[in-house]
């Protein structure tokens, strides 16, 4: 009998099964089909992987090699001679090979080991600009995040045109990391985006243009942050740049963030009795003393923080005052820290503390002088 | 009569195979666009960024040993290696009767420090806490407790003691990856709901390269059990978890590694003291803790494995395992049993509960009634042998497709193996897992849920560990037998509950 005839019978069997089990057989071959499918995927996945794994493996230190004698070394290496040697270490400049040598830079760049003015000339040879431009074009969203980023390390910022295409794409994700990106990769107008964010920024947002800011304070393009703060009714971008204002020492808005201290939320004042510490405004301590009874748990803590900071000598009253009304352990802890680093005085007054109280409240003044313990 | 029961019987086994067939696949293509998005989304120059930045938020890295004095070392070294800007490392010794404690003062140089321990979560006295005097190991702090019987009491004990708004909830017996804060934080920080928990996948580290508590070479082991394992982890984890994901219902995530919100976690009552499914309670508590106070959530996971820990090695130990672990789920839905099918608790209640009960929890009591009623079928002869093995080959069939889709999804993520060899492994595996390794587990399962209603006693910390150092550990322990030294504990059955329920301990959903 031949196959096809079995086949035929085989087929001609299964009609005359209950249905149900018709249903069964049919699920069970494609049970089977899917599996053999799987396994064939998962050889032709490992192929494809251990095939780049050994180019990679005999590749990459070779390219770095290179790239760190282009960099580091007093060399002058042409472009046609970085072109010439990278094609001799990968074979095939292709955009496979541009990606490995893109991935070897970006490393080199994050490790930060060595400082270079030379990243431009690799940049330039192996054409990674175009290579860049072709994979924010792609469709892969991965490809485009990546693109972003590998920009972002090698400080490139030629790429207005590309990003404004995502800055309002219907992706979330890509449209939020365009408009971020665009923070540092714009040539033009850097800080386009920031009267557009969308909703509450996220931690990771505020990662983001923070390094972002970073960069354009190093480029000297850093703008004044206060504008921004009076304006924006976004209560996040607010919070935000009024850290960034501390960060970066920004002077010029003192007013501002004194008028911050009436706002409704919570958060902003917290914030910005922070930065008002950050930036030494000591005039405005007896007033963030007025306010300490009346403020919640989170605004208490930033105050003193802040008094802490301003170390004038006329506050120690008021943080021994804090210390023994305060229920909250972890407050408590702050304000003795505060206590303990307030001068020759605030030591003092610590030692005292130390000699009157007992019980848990003694412990947490232990503690906190405790140079063992890291993080009180 | 026999025969209306047979016809009703095969109805119910129909539907119910059919509908988990039909979860299985849903689960696997949620868990493809789940895997996909996060690829998609997150690189490894994320970690670069973080790693630089002065906003990444502090964690604290939790993990409670008990009588671990054949890893303990190893381990804290590995979890002291995590690179993130600022973390600290919290050990807590619950009442170990052998060395670990005593391990720990001299390897690490440690000594008594006056700590203002606030017992924000309620736990079995708390005795003193250690930091160490050598600068290397600043971060870390060991906490010495009075032994609580379960693991949930010692990590109640960490988070008290703990300083930052996060924190990652692991065993010392866990070598976990150098970039687990990163990559487990990163949901968090990217997320504009409020992220409750994140967790995601473990292995198995038998057969692994761990140098200097670090995993130097992934490997499927060897030894079948621990395989099985593994294999059972990646479809649990990849397919399981990574799909409830996508629709924000993840039930559970595991106690060896999970990065939790301390602020809702202790709002919530930390861990279940006497809870021995300590990371489903806790899970459950935060969720329904949310819930009641109309706050909106979402659970994170990601499907990288970050964490590496020792699988069962014998039959006892697996059989010690899995029966803790069933008796802490029926326990989990006893507790919880308010949250089953109440619509109040949105996906969780009508949604993720219901299905863990009707496919975790009912099954192996489905299962075992199926083979008694298999054996009463063939003693009468009632077994239709033309279709009996076609219906046996096709759940067969089903399974080993489920396993072979999940080693795909794992080889879409992160290659850990090196070879295609070891890749093919876990598929042969695969193949004799629904013969060797699930009867095992049906059978556990059940002993647990027996264990539970009559209230034998149950431990924590009776895992026998093996240890990393294969030079002295593999030959000495091969033969080890189970380690009796775990803290038993006594515990009322269900019977007893159901009387202080009628005495006013009856469940309320927790209110805050």
């Amino acid at each position: 009998m031949s196959f096809v005839e079995w086949f035929l019978t085989f087929v001609y069997k299964i009609k005359t099964f209950p249905l149900i089990i018709q249903i069964t057989i049919v699920l069970t071959l494609l049970f089977l089909i899917v599996t053999i499918c799987t396994l064939i995927t998962i050889y032709i996945i490992r192929r494809k992987y251990n095939r780049e794994q050994r180019k990679l493996q005999e590749n990459a230190p070779k390219i770095r090699e290179l790239f760190e004698d282009v960099l580091f070394t007093d060399k002058n290496y042409s472009a046609e001679e970085i072109f010439n040697r990278f094609e001799e270490i990968v074979g095939e400049v292709n955009e496979e090979t541009l990606d490995f040598g893109l991935d070897v830079l970006v490393e080199i760049k994050n490790d930060g080991e060595e400082e270079s003015d030379k990243y431009d000339q690799i940049i330039d040879a192996l054409g990674l600009i175009e290579h860049l431009e072709e994979k924010f074009g792609s469709r892969s969203n991965s490809k485009i995040i990546d693109a972003f980023q590998q920009a972002f390390v090698l400080e490139l910022s030629k790429f207005d045109a590309q990003i404004l295409q995502y800055a309002y794409s219907r992706n979330k994700k890509l449209r939020n990391e365009a408009r971020n990106s665009y923070l540092a990769l714009s040539a033009n107008d850097p800080y386009r985006f920031f009267n557009e964010i969308e909703g509450t920024l996220t931690k990771w947002d505020e990662i983001e243009l923070m390094q972002y800011l970073e960069l354009q304070n190093e480029r000297g393009n850093l703008e004044g942050l206060g504008k921004w703060i009076n304006y924006s009714k976004n209560n996040s971008l607010v919070i935000f740049l009024v850290k960034m204002v501390g960060h970066f020492k920004q002077r010029g808005i003192d007013d501002i963030l004194i008028e911050k201290l009436e706002d409704e939320d919570a958060q902003v004042r917290a914030v910005s009795i922070d930065t008002i510490g950050q930036l030494n405004l000591n005039q405005v301590e007896q007033t963030l003393i007025e306010r300490y009874y009346t403020e919640p748990e989170i605004c208490q803590v930033a105050i003193i923080r802040t008094i802490e900071k301003f170390n004038t000598g006329k506050a120690l009253d008021f943080l021994k005052q804090a210390f023994e009304e305060s229920n909250n352990t972890d407050t408590k802890k702050i304000i003795a820290e505060a206590i303990l680093n307030y001068s020759y005085e605030g030591r003092m007054a610590f030692q005292n503390l130390k000699n009157t109280l007992n019980g848990f409240d003694l412990t947490i003044l232990q503690h906190v002088e405790t140079p063992l313990i890291k993080y009180k | 009569m026999l025969e209306i029961f047979t016809v009703i019987y095969e109805y119910f086994i129909f539907f119910y195979a059919t509908s988990l067939i039909i979860s299985y696949i849903v689960l696997a293509i949620f868990s493809f666009l789940a895997i996909n998005r996060y690829k998609n989304y997150n690189t490894d120059i994320d970690d670069e960024e973080l790693l630089k930045s002065d906003l990444a938020p502090g964690i604290s890295v939790i993990a409670p040993a008990y009588n671990e004095e054949k890893t303990i070392i190893v381990n804290v070294k590995s979890l002291l290696t995590l690179e993130y800007p600022i973390f600290e490392v919290i050990i807590v010794n619950d009442g170990s009767k052998d060395k670990t404690l005593d391990l720990l003062i001299e390897e690490f140089e440690l000594v008594e420090v006056p700590f203002a321990y606030v017992e924000k979560v309620k736990t079995k006295p708390y005795k003193r806490t250690f930091k160490s005097t050598n600068p290397k190991y600043d971060i870390l702090t060991v906490v010495d407790k009075e032994n609580g019987g379960t693991k949930a009491d010692a990590f109640n004990a960490g988070l008290n003691a703990s300083v930052f708004p996060y924190y990652l909830n692991t065993d010392v017996d866990c070598i976990l990856a150098r970039n687990t804060l990163t990559k487990m934080i990163k949901p968090i920080l990217s997320s504009k709901e409020r992220v409750i928990a994140v967790g995601a996948t473990l292995r198995m580290s038998n057969n692994c390269d761990i140098e200097e508590g670090l995993i130097k070479r992934v490997r499927p082991p060897k030894a079948l059990i621990p395989r099985f394992q593994e294999l059972e982890y990646i479809r649990s984890y990849l397919l399981g978890k990574m799909g409830w994901e996508l629709i924000n219902s993840v039930p559970n995530v595991s106690g060896g590694l999970g990065m939790f919100d301390k602020e809702i976690a202790i709002k919530a009552g930390g861990y279940g003291a006497d809870s021995h499914a300590e990371d489903m309670d806790m899970m459950t508590r935060m969720c329904v803790h949310m819930m009641n106070n109309r706050l909106k959530y979402r659970v994170g996971y990601i499907p990288l494995s970050c964490c590496w820990t020792e699988g069962p090695p014998n039959l006892q130990i697996l059989n010690r395992q899995r029966t803790r672990w069933a008796s802490g789920l029926f326990q989990m839905f006893y507790d919880h049993r308010a949250v089953l099918f109440n619509p109040k608790y949105k996906n969780l209640g009508m949604v993720t509960f219901p299905y863990v009960f009707i496919y975790e929890f009912l099954a192996p009591i489905i299962e075992a009634f199926g083979i008694l009623f298999t054996i009463f079928l063939f003693l009468f002869g009632l077994i239709n042998w033309t279709f009996a093995p076609l219906i046996l080959f096709y759940s067969y069939a089903f399974a080993v497709m489920v396993s072979s889709i999940v080693i795909i999804w794992d080889q879409m993520t992160f290659k850990y193996y090196k070879t295609t060899q070891e890749v093919l492994t876990l598929f042969v595996t695969a193949l004799l897992e629904p013969f060797m390794y699930h009867p095992l587990i049906m059978f556990f399962s059940l002993k647990g849920y027996y264990s539970y209603i009559t209230s034998r006693e149950l431990a924590w910390g009776t895992m026998t560990r093996q240890g990393f150092d294969k030079k002295e550990g593999d030959k000495k322990n091969d033969n080890n037998k189970p380690n009796d030294s775990g803290k038993k504990e006594n515990r009322p059955n269900i019977f007893q509950k159901n009387k202080k329920d009628e005495s006013g301990g009856k469940f309320e959903p927790i209110k805050t």
